[in-house]
């Protein structure tokens, strides 16, 4: 076996060096894929405009229009930002636990905050649900990203 | 997927730059020329003549658009030959090194 690849057009000590190379190059790849911090949080903040939308009275179908726009805008501009098509759900099988969860959890705190907020009648119900929607779509966000890093760092 | 690939020298993809261009597509998917110089350390020349080289082979697609500023960007992005072809030559260098 050994002497075929021997004989070839690589040695064993040109393939070691390469298979390393691609090694070191993970750990920059794995860095690159990573939105920033920033991003995340303004995805946390439109989903939190989103539910103040909730309090805008006649206004609230904008608000709802802009605050997704914002959201969905927010990953438009992703490759921009870094500079890679890289992205938690297309590019890691370990980012879509947490983006479900993600998903289910902000759906979930909104629908009991707009269902409180109405029956209530009382604005300060909205800050409460704002703040949790927020603040699981920033953590799962978060947590998202490090799978996706982690995803490319494993990978070829 | 890497563990699935059929181990096969590939003369393109040899290259150590080429080898590396192909490995960080294969990661990130479409990827900006300047990402691609900065970390391979290389010249705009020199990467240029490596994309061209894997673009002839039909190993990836080079694209252009506009970016901020009214500038120019170029993207490269792995094509299915190519990720097939990179693949196997890493199992070939796995192979040879007994990994």
């Amino acid at each position: 076996m050994e002497s075929i690849y021997e004989a070839g057009p690589v040695d064993r000590d040109d393939a070691r060096s390469q298979l390393e190379l691609l090694a070191a190059d993970r750990a920059v790849s794995s860095s690159r894929a990573a939105a920033p911090w920033w991003l995340i949080a303004l995805h946390g903040l439109s989903v939190a405009g989103f539910v103040f939308s909730f309090g805008l009275g006649r206004w609230e179908a904008a608000g709802f229009a802009i605050s997704a726009l914002v959201f969905v805008g927010l990953g438009m501009i992703r490759p921009w930002i870094t500079r890679t098509r890289a992205e938690p759900w297309s590019t890691s099988t370990r980012a879509v636990r947490p983006g479900v969860l993600q998903f289910v959890s902000a759906v979930a705190i909104i629908a009991v905050g707009a269902l409180l907020f109405k029956q209530l009648d009382a604005e300060w119900v909205l800050w409460p649900t704002a703040i949790l929607a927020c603040g699981t779509t920033v953590w799962f966000g978060l947590q998202m990203e490090r799978a996706l890093a982690l995803d490319v760092a494993e990978g070829v | 997927m890497p563990g699935k690939a059929v181990a096969r020298f590939d003369e393109t993809i040899h290259g150590v730059v080429r080898l590396r261009v192909c490995g960080m597509l294969a990661r990130l998917g479409a990827t900006d020329f300047a990402v691609i110089r900065d970390a391979l350390g290389v010249s705009d020349p020199t990467l240029s003549k490596h994309l061209k080289q894997l673009e002839q082979a039909g190993y990836i697609r080079v694209q252009k658009g506009l970016a901020l500023g009214g500038r120019t960007k170029t993207w490269a992005e792995l094509t299915d030959a190519g990720r097939v072809a990179f693949e196997g030559h890493v199992a070939f260098l796995r192979e040879v090194t007994g990994d």
